[in-house]
């Protein structure tokens, strides 16, 4: 049996999968894993970017000197060290600053709670499918191509419109709960994979349980794996949210970044130059997003040995 | 080799296409390119179309804007500045008897087909009332008799006539070609009638090919309408009047910028900005920017304690920081509503001595001091009701509005300064109208009855009785449900007071509003501008409060024929 | 080879079934009775006539019955290819709204998932044997891939057509311009159509390119590569087998793409005015529309649908693993 390496996972807009899973070379430790990974520019980078914007978004909210939502300051105040309106105010005198450490850690919410849901979700459903194999394979795999083919997007846009105050929870919950297929079907590939090599049935010859198996042999094999993929989830999460915010379907008691583009060009910050409305939220998702996918390829590489050199 | 040829197809694919967007990029948006609408004759407006065009039918539904007014006229029309109405196809229109109605068509008005318009073209479609689905079905069900004699309709009621609403009538029936209406034989028919080429004797006709339901409604000019040839009015000199598909506020910003659109009619945040840089021009140069179009009132459900006490809605009232959404919410492009709730337009009706009695000003503390005179105590920082349980008021408003949204939000804070504690419910548009409807809410900010010939529609919608319980609820009017029998009396019996009655129309007037400031069923917030925003860059001669052009720059339904039909007879060439 | 396909028809039909089941139910989830909007529209003053009214509307959207009769009468209607009347649009049929819209939306989204799959892959293949472009493409890639849609969307309206006035600023045409299949016309409509498929054909083409680049790249350190090499094989040739190989996992990958950029295309129409499925959809939403909303899923999983099994096809023509593999076989 040929074996093709497992295409890293782009972006969860393009989730390039193969059918087929990698060879790799059973884990030599945690720390040959860690010496690479301190020299991996790309991961390096990634982390950095990640965490830096996570500080911002803990200690933002800390340092804001105006409540996100409070109006009183000056209308359409361009950026000012005066009163601590560093990112200057809205059209209808709010703090920008305020909003965007506000919308920062809304992000970091939403990314992990609806990451880890689809990832949980998919690990379940695509570890299930590719171990049992046959019927339940088969059931869950209609159930996985039934929730990829409904536009998810547009289902997203019909939940949120009919939920009456909608918060960041829900709104992680139903990313999480749309977003897991193509995962459930990359850790499919994955397990089947793992499931016919010769040390699982070793492993199997000599007696072990079921369950010994999969938490002995074939989990820590999955878990670098499993652990990029909460990354593209992660990161997918928090484009969607944007979007969905964007479209006024956002959390309805507080302010996010989506929000902020939104409301930012519903009021016409361009048309009058209030660039410091509109440009922030828009380039923290980018850099967040671009962050955390440079940091999933820097960690395939960590972990894929036959990456290493390039 | 195979793989070569593929190559080359597609580069010569994308190569052809890179050549095709380039070049229209390059003359200049394919103006010279293509035979089109000539820009320079045509006038775009946008603004009121939200969601794609539905058809022609002049009543009800998402139909094209400008149907009525450019295409269907009306008998007469109202000019809100001047608070007169202006004969239009008919010569005189006017009650000449205690239960008697005459019109007296125009001569040598024609229909689009040049065939005459007569008195028993009026007639039919005064006659389409009979069916339900009708918005003058409940003004027909009262009309005994209709007499056509060539030129003069006698319109003879069965018992007292509704004078107002008669008259508001009139220049709000749009006449449609009773030969291409002949196919209405059902209410329903009524609801879908919608031709290809709707026949009416206005100024413009609509033109089949450049219709689009997903962009854009395109009119073109009729050379013979009646009203140029008789020198009532001008003649208009766009040739072609197009209007656009709403999509966001945003395009149409940038639209009107780029010049695309001439005249606007959004609601477009932050556009006085623009305005002081005189980069678009509105209807005054300097706040309030707009006319105003409506009022909006923060109603509350006065079936539901303590809002069922007066004592307590003043107080309410008195909290309100209206000057706080009119700066920062809106940046002045609204303003603040009198005590009465009664627009600008009629402060001719407004009794300027009762406002200085009952009247109310933002007072935060006056308000507490007011509730706490009436037997309502504080528990912590907010007031509880008169039997111990605390108050907590809801208030929504649509979901997605965002100017009301702001001031939802600033209203909650400006009341509890006041020690009234108001709670924020979202709701979708649908939701909301239908919570409103049956009267599951406490508080909602509304803005329903517009800027009309009489302040009677809007005593009708404040003390409109009987109140429906259950079903649909509230359709039309009353949704704050206040029980006044007097007071709705007192409306009826002004629909019934003869025009000439001056002396008793004054007196129920001024006891309206009084009742109004006293018992305060709706609290006058803020009036909503007629929003039109418009540039000079093709078109010139735009209404201003500083010329002699004072007329209503709206396309809207139910604006278009009070003086938007002057705004466009009046353009120039630029 | 005829089971094969026997399988996936089943699969798929079964899909569609539960798949159009659930987009009949959730509008009919949706709180809010659309009659109720229809009524405010029409704004009937007298209470006993407003309740004909609104009875007669319920039974000519049949909404009046009971909840499996709805759904039954969905089936037969949707057979007949009658997908019910707009309740915003009244009297507009749903069909009409849907084959209006169609040819803009499919006119973003077929080139735009066309060529920035293509150009995404070509770049990708090439970024994976030079460092220069390698070291550039790769970090634009992850930018644009990482950029939301709608933003890149309104910063290349505010630069391109609000500042330079290079192109319009959204719309399908000209306002003034005159339908018809002449030659100013068309390249009107390209003019205008540019702008929305630029902005979604750069952010999914950075998302191909960089998952292209690195299937290479998994591709030329394998063993049957590193195999290739030590027997002396040109370079050309264990890159034309990489590169087959590493197609595989983008063609699947199309199919699972559609979702994402379906829902860019959605806020892209939105930025742009441009009028398509998306945008209908989204009013359709907001004023709880009940036909159009399910018209429109409808056509969207059909679509998906196709597309999947396109891709199927095109995967079994290429690999001929899966094949083997599908008839039983281990390969």
């Amino acid at each position: 049996m040929s074996s093709v390496p497992t295409a890293p996972l782009a972006s969860p807009a393009d989730p390039a999968q193969v059918e087929e899973p990698p060879i790799r070379q059973p884990m030599s430790g945690f720390r040959e894993s860690l010496h690479f990974a301190l020299r991996n520019k790309k991961l390096l980078y990634g982390l950095s970017m990640t965490t830096a914007l996570l500080l911002f978004a803990i200690i933002g909210p800390l340092i804001a000197k105006h409540a996100p939502l409070a109006y009183g300051g000056r209308l359409s105040l361009a950026p000012t060290t005066r009163d601590g309106y560093w990112f200057g105010t809205t059209l209808q005198g709010q703090d920008v600053f305020a909003q965007f450490v506000t919308g920062l850690r809304l992000a970091f919410i939403v990314g992990a709670l609806g990451g880890g849901i689809a990832a949980v979700i998919g690990m379940v459903i695509g570890f299930t499918a590719g171990y049992r194999a046959g019927i339940v394979d088969e059931v869950l795999n209609m159930l996985t191509n039934v929730v990829l083919v409904i536009p998810t997007f547009a289902l997203l846009l019909v939940i949120a419109a009919y939920l009456q105050v909608r918060g960041i929870l829900m709104e992680a919950v139903f990313i999480g709960i749309t977003s897991w297929p193509w995962a459930a079907r990359a850790l499919r590939a994955q397990t089947f994979s793992l499931v016919s090599r010769e040390f699982v049935d070793m492993a199997r010859l000599s007696g072990r349980s079921s369950r010994q198996i999969i938490f002995k042999e074939i989990a820590p094999n999955m878990s670098s794996y499993l652990f990029m993929m909460f990354i593209l989830l992660f990161g997918g999460a928090i484009l969607i949210a944007a979007t969905l915010d964007f479209i006024g379907l956002g959390p309805s008691n507080t302010i996010s970044l989506g929000q902020m583009m939104q409301l930012s060009v519903q009021n016409a910050a361009l048309q009058l130059h209030l660039w410091w409305w509109f440009l922030p939220p828009g380039l923290a998702i980018m850099a967040l997003v671009g962050s955390l996918y440079v940091m999933n390829v820097g960690l395939d590489e960590v972990f894929n040995p036959k990456l290493r050199e390039m | 080799m195979k793989r070569i040829w593929r190559g080359a197809a597609l580069g010569l694919a994308l190569a052809a296409l890179a050549a095709t967007v380039l070049s229209t990029a390059a003359s200049g948006g394919g103006k010279a390119a293509f035979a089109g609408y000539p820009r320079s004759q045509t006038l775009i407006t946008s603004g009121t179309q939200w969601g794609n065009i539905a058809g022609t039918n002049p009543y009800t539904g998402n139909y094209a804007t400008g149907m009525v007014g450019l295409v269907n006229e009306t008998l007469l029309r109202f000019d809100p500045l001047k608070g007169k109405y202006i004969d239009w196809l008919a010569k005189s229109a006017r009650w000449s008897g205690k239960k008697q109605y005459t019109i007296v068509v125009r001569p040598n008005v024609k229909w689009s087909n040049g065939k005459p318009f007569a008195g028993k073209d009026v007639a039919f479609n005064i006659n389409l009332g009979r069916f339900t689905t009708a918005f003058w079905n409940n003004l027909y069900v009262n009309v005994k008799h209709l007499a056509v004699k060539g030129d003069k309709v006698v319109v003879t009621f069965k018992g007292t006539p509704n004078y107002i609403q008669w008259q508001n009538l009139m220049w709000n029936l749009p006449m449609i070609n009773p030969t291409q209406a002949s196919t209405i034989k059902s209410a329903q028919q009524l609801t879908t009638y919608s031709p290809k080429v709707p026949m009416g004797t206005g100024p413009y006709t609509v033109s089949a090919a450049g219709f689009d339901p997903t962009t854009r409604v395109v009119y073109v000019k009729n050379n013979k309408w009646w009203a140029a040839a008789a020198h009532v009015s001008p003649s208009p000199k766009p040739k072609y009047i197009i209007d656009l598909v709403n999509t966001s506020n945003t395009n149409s910003l940038n639209a009107v910028l780029a010049g695309v659109e001439d005249l606007n009619n959004n609601y477009l945040p932050g556009v006085n900005q623009l305005v002081d840089q005189h980069k678009v021009s509105t209807y005054y140069p300097t706040k309030p920017y707009m006319l105003s179009a409506n009022t909006a009132w923060l109603e509350p459900n006065t079936t539901r304690a303590p809002l069922s006490d007066p004592v307590f809605r003043r107080a309410l009232a008195m909290a309100m920081n209206v000057g706080q959404i009119v700066s920062q919410d809106y940046t002045h492009l609204v303003r603040p509503a009198s005590p009465t709730g009664l627009l600008p337009t009629w402060n001719k009706y407004v009794d300027k001595a009762a406002v200085k009695k009952y009247g109310f000003k933002y007072n935060a503390s006056a308000a507490a001091k007011l509730l706490k005179a009436h037997g309502y105590k504080l528990s912590g920082n907010y007031f509880e009701n008169k039997n111990g349980s605390p108050i907590n008021l809801d208030l929504s408003v649509p979901q997605g509005w965002s100017d009301w949204e702001t001031a939802r939000n600033m209203i909650v804070n400006s009341a509890a300064k006041a020690g009234i504690k108001i709670t924020v419910k979202v709701k979708d548009y649908n939701t909301w109208a239908s919570d409103r409807n049956t009267g599951n809410f406490d508080l909602v900010i509304d803005n329903n009855y517009q800027l009309s010939d009489n302040p009677w529609t809007y005593w009708n919608g404040i003390y409109h009785l009987p109140i429906i319980k259950g079903g649909t609820g509230q359709t039309f009017a009353n949704f704050e449900r206040y029980n006044n029998p007097t007071a709705w009396k007192l409306v009826q019996k002004l629909d019934h007071t003869s025009p000439a009655n001056t002396k008793q129309i004054r007196s129920l007037n001024d006891k309206l509003q009084t009742i109004l400031m006293q018992k305060l069923p709706m609290i006058p917030l803020w009036y909503n501008g007629v929003w039109a925003q418009f540039t000079s860059k093709y078109w010139t001669n735009w209404p201003s409060a500083k010329s002699s052009r004072r007329y209503v720059p709206a396309m809207w339904r139910g604006y278009l024929q009070m003086t938007g039909i002057d705004v466009i007879t009046h353009l120039k060439q630029k | 080879m005829a089971r094969y396909f026997l399988r996936k028809l089943v699969v798929y039909a079964l899909t569609f079934v539960v798949a159009v089941t659930i987009d009949w139910a959730i509008p009919h989830l949706m709180p809010g009775n659309p009659v109720n909007t229809l009524m405010g529209r029409i704004q009937i003053q007298d209470p006993k006539v407003a309740h004909q009214v609104y009875e007669h509307y319920m039974r000519a959207f049949n909404l009046n019955l009971p909840l499996w009769k709805q759904y039954w009468y969905f089936w037969v209607s949707l057979f007949h290819g009658d997908l019910g009347t707009s309740i915003l649009q009244f009297p507009t049929p749903v069909m009409s709204i849907i084959t209006h819209a169609i040819p803009y939306t499919l006119a973003l989204l077929v080139p735009a998932i066309a060529l920035s799959w293509y150009a995404g892959n070509k770049f990708g293949a090439l970024a994976a044997r030079r460092k220069t472009l390698d070291n550039t493409l790769l970090p634009l890639g992850y930018t644009l891939t990482a950029t939301p849609y709608m933003w890149l969307g309104i910063l290349l309206v505010w630069v391109l057509a609000v500042i330079w006035h290079v192109f319009p600023v959204g719309y399908a045409y000209d306002p003034t311009a005159v339908r018809g299949f002449t030659w100013p016309f068309v390249s009107n409509l390209a003019y205008h159509w540019f702008l929305p498929f630029l902005s979604l054909f750069l952010v999914a083409f950075g998302g191909w390119a960089i998952g292209m680049r690195n299937m290479i790249i998994y591709e030329l350190e394998s063993d049957y590569a590193h195999y290739l090499g030590a027997l002396g094989a040109p370079h050309r040739l264990i890159r034309k087998y990489a590169f087959r190989n590493a197609m595989l996992p983008q063609i699947t990958g199309l199919a699972l793409a559609l979702g994402a950029i379906l829902g860019g295309a959605l806020v892209t129409e939105i930025v742009f005015s441009y009028p398509g499925l998306g945008y209908q959809i989204y009013r359709a939403i907001t004023n709880e529309d009940y036909f159009v909303i399910q018209g429109i899923f409808l056509f969207i999983i059909i679509g998906v649908l196709l597309a999947n099994f396109i891709v199927d096809i095109v995967y079994l023509i290429v690999d001929p693993r899966t094949r083997i593999g599908m008839e039983g076989g281990r390969s």
